[in-house]
């Protein structure tokens, strides 16, 4: 009886333990690769996505492009194809680092929220109650186009943390907002959050605070500096650069280790090519032009713009959105609690649209319109960067994916809807 | 060795004792029918839960509430249970998280669910009219015109009667003593209406019988309202079963569920478990409350005789948690029912059509969180919530089956925003939601 005894001991130990080892896996998974066909999806419907990619760079339509899929946690499509240096022809490598602009607004707004959790602010608190300079805002009113001057009237409530997260408060873009905005911001020399990276960002958010909305809060969805706004919040809130904080509570959680506002010297050397088109429409590199240059990310730089100012992999930034659909959590660590990404993803704009779609805490959210234009489910959640990148995060049907080039202006953006189509065309089974 | 297993004196003397430590420790460690459990057990994190502790403690520190008992419960299981701060102005007592509280408001679904006890029984229809019970009621007036200066006004006769249901989903035209808008408080005033707080001595009866001859505020059905109506239900009460509000209560409600802490008016030994309550009369300074006209901080040390429906309640956390799990779990706690799931969810499901309340609809004694307030977060669509005057908040999130309870005494106040804060940081403590189900 004894040594049974012993063993049913020694094994029920082992059961534990393999137990425990398991419950880690699960928690601690991270992005791996996969078989497309372990996924529901076909390798050989995926190849569709490098013809037509290749096909935009044989055209010369694009210098290159990096394209990551992910569907079910498993990477089953990762590839750089075409050229990084159209002079050189070196190749586009996959975990090239890019100008992800935009895409930064999603980050900033998971740091804003992440200060939400600690119960640091409620949503809709003015925001002038952490930057006072945003105290009893003004909307433009009439404004005279020969010389900028214009006239503004009391907005009729303050602008809420939610408003800003919502691109509803009214802040407009430099360069790339209203007519009006472009002029008003251009002769008060408001940042856009790229190019500027000796500016300081109390003085750009303090400068952006007087200056007259486009419309009364809550009224519209306007793109706008709103997220730079946040960056700053953050700031204020945690007492920390928006550099240090992202660095603290978002990349070095989540194993994001190539994501910065400006590239440490050993990295400079992948960050990729910049182009633009000339007039007859060719591809070509881009150059500096007025205060921006395309290097800007290779400076020491000490503005953090939270809205355009962050350069990421392809792969850093499926991290990222793998945590989303994790419910907040990725490889064993959680940044965010379900319940805020349930928010986050979720339409907070009532009645307004954005196209065809709404919007959540930083993410475009489909509605049935969307997911009846485009292959693309319900509550899909997305955007993309100036500078030619694009994501999106299907959770219903667990799919990440990303396609990066790097070029503006640039008359080809359909490639990005297309990738769209070539992606799902090869899901063979869907999820339930 | 034989042993000797002969009850000796000395024996029996050494079984007796060892009886008695056998059920002290019973007694010690039983575990209350909501027992509490391990964030971690029930996907929630420790770790985040402890934010709560880190806010709270700072508002306190901040001076912006005196005290405060938080609990949370998720699916079925307490997993935050605390008191924060201090009882008394010079801080030498700390706050109980078993200390009683003055719920007021939060009679209210108390009071409703009695009152949907007695339609079970098939005593009434919702749709009744009010006065088919309370003759009062009948032909009632709907104000014209007041004039302020002099608080006389004129009528116009009501459209229809009120219904028990206009009365549970506050839509009756009836107003608030004291916090209602201007024209019902100066018209209530008047007539010696009073809030259901702080006038222990009053008759119900009464009371009752005056309002019912003073005009609405609108036409029945009309608008949402904040008003007396849940003090008619009591009342109502009273006049379908003979007995007094308390002892109903008593019987059909508290003795059922084991809720041993709530009661309209404490008995000498618990006396001493009532917070204390605080006022913030000037921005910044906190004084305990005082005495006010005919209105006394302290009127649950009364022996009184007036069982305010709509206010008059004093509980502890636990014992309100539990009313909510019975609201939870479709009528029933710890194996007493004492209401069927399908009243349960005709209390929570929209009763007031395409009125609003903001963003949340209203049920029978309960607000409910539509899409939009969900989007607004972090509370799940058909979330129920209240609150009491005096500082105390509650929800019940049947998708998360979560409970959250915060309870403070201070009034007037300026720490607004906290019980939103409490709701954020129980939100994000969750790691793991729940699967959607059917609803109740």
């Amino acid at each position: 009886m004894k040594p049974t005894r012993s063993l049913s001991f020694k094994s029920y130990l082992l059961c534990l333990l393999l137990l425990a080892l398991l419950h880690g896996q699960l928690t601690a998974q991270t992005l791996s690769e996969g078989t497309p066909e372990s996924v529901g999806m076909s390798t050989e419907r995926l190849q569709r996505i490098e013809k037509v990619v290749q096909d935009y760079v044989d055209q010369q339509r694009v210098a290159g492009a990096v394209a990551l899929v992910i569907r079910n946690g498993k990477i089953v499509y990762y590839k750089g194809i075409g050229n990084d240096d159209t002079d050189t022809k070196s190749p586009l490598k996959r975990d090239a680092i890019f100008r992800i602009a935009s895409q930064t607004k999603a980050i900033t707004s998971t740091a804003v929220m992440i200060l939400y959790e600690e119960g640091k602010f409620l949503l809709d608190d003015p925001v002038s109650k952490y930057i006072p300079a945003f105290k009893k805002p003004q909307v433009l009113d009439s404004f005279n186009e020969s010389d900028s001057t214009y006239t503004t009237k009391p907005a009729r409530r303050e602008i809420t943390i939610r408003d800003l997260l919502t691109h509803t408060s009214g802040i407009s873009y430099a360069g790339i907002g209203t007519k009006e905005a472009n002029a008003i911001y251009a002769k008060n020399k408001i940042p856009s959050g790229i190019g500027t990276p000796n500016y300081k960002l109390s003085d750009a958010i303090n400068k952006l605070a007087t200056m007259p909305l486009i419309h009364q809060p809550g009224e519209k969805f306007s793109y706008g500096l709103n997220t730079d706004v946040l960056g700053y919040l953050v700031e204020v809130l945690s007492g920390k650069s928006l550099d240090e904080f992202f660095r603290q509570r978002i990349f070095e959680p989540l194993g994001m280790k190539d994501t910065y506002f400006y590239l440490p010297s050993d990295k400079a050397a992948r960050l990729t090519t910049l182009y633009t088109q000339n007039r007859e429409g060719a591809t070509i590199k881009s150059t500096a032009q007025n205060s921006f240059t395309p290097d800007f990310p290779r400076q020491a730089g000490t503005f953090y713009s939270g809205g355009a100012g962050l350069s990421s992999t392809a792969y850093d930034y499926a991290i990222f959105l793998q945590a989303m659909l994790n419910g907040g959590q990725y490889g064993g660590k959680r940044i965010l609690s379900p319940v805020t990404v349930r928010m986050m993803t979720t339409n907070q704009i009532g009645d307004i649209n954005v196209g065809a779609r709404k919007f959540g805490l930083g993410f475009a959210v489909a509605t049935e319109k969307e997911a009846a234009r485009l292959p693309i489910s319900v509550g899909t959640f997305e955007w993309g960067g100036i500078f030619g990148t694009t994501y999106w995060a299907d959770p219903k049907e667990g799919i990440v994916a990303l396609i990066m080039t790097q070029k503006y202006p640039n008359s080809y953006g359909d490639l990005s809807d297309k990738f769209k189509v070539l992606v799902y065309q090869a899901i063979t089974t869907m999820n339930k | 060795m034989r042993i000797d297993f002969r009850l000796t004196p000395r024996r029996s003397l050494l079984l007796f004792l060892l009886m008695v430590v056998g059920v002290a420790l019973f007694y010690l460690f039983r575990q209350k029918p909501l027992p509490e459990a391990s964030a971690e057990s029930i996907g929630m994190s420790t770790v985040r839960l402890a934010r709560i502790d880190t806010v709270l403690q700072q508002y306190v520190n901040r001076q912006k509430i005196p005290g405060a008992v938080a609990l949370v419960v998720r699916n079925g299981k307490i997993v935050y249970h605390k008191g924060f701060g201090y009882n008394t102005l010079e801080k030498n007592a700390p706050l109980s998280r078993n200390a009683i509280f003055r719920i007021a408001s939060q009679s209210k679904a108390i009071v409703s669910a009695a009152v949907l006890i007695l339609y079970e029984e098939g005593k009434f229809l919702l749709d009744d009219p009010i006065s088919n019970y309370i003759p009062a009621f009948r032909n009632p007036k709907v104000m014209d015109n007041l004039n302020l200066a002099d608080t006389t006004f004129t009528t116009v006769p009501a459209r229809r009667e009120i219904t028990i249901r206009d009365l549970l989903t506050h839509t009756s035209g009836i107003g608030y003593a004291q916090i209602g808008f201007n024209n019902a408080i100066a018209i209530y005033a008047k007539h010696g209406i009073p809030s259901g707080i702080g006038t222990p001595h009053y008759q119900l009866s009464e009371v009752m019988g005056k309002l019912a001859t003073l005009p609405l505020m609108h036409q029945p059905g009309e608008r949402f309202t904040y008003g007396l109506n849940t003090d008619v239900l009591g009342y109502l009460i009273e006049v379908v079963t003979g007995k007094p509000l308390d002892e109903f209560l008593r019987e059909r409600v508290f003795d059922p569920l084991g809720m041993e802490d709530t009661q309209f008016y404490l008995s000498p030994d618990k006396a001493p478990r009532l917070a204390t309550l605080f006022a913030e009369y000037e921005e910044g300074e906190t004084s305990v409350a005082q005495n006010w006209k005919d209105y006394y901080p302290d009127f649950p040390l009364e022996k009184g005789t007036y069982f305010s429906g709509g206010a008059g309640l004093t509980a502890t956390a636990y014992d309100y948690a539990v009313f909510l799990q019975t609201i939870l779990n479709g009528g029933e706690f710890n194996g007493n029912r004492i209401l069927a799931p399908a009243t349960v969810r005709l209390m929570t499901t929209n009763q007031i059509g395409e009125i609003n309340l903001t963003n949340k609809k209203f049920g029978l004694g309960f607000a409910i969180a539509t899409e939009k307030e969900a989007a607004k977060g972090p509370v799940s669509v058909g979330t129920l919530d209240w609150s009491g005057i005096y500082g105390t908040t509650y929800w019940a999130d049947p998708q998360e089956r979560l409970i959250g309870i915060l309870m403070i005494q201070k009034y007037p106040a300026s720490y607004g925003d906290l019980g939103e804060k409490f709701k954020v940081l129980v939100y994000q403590a969750i790691t793991q939601t729940n699967e959607k189900e059917e609803s109740l």
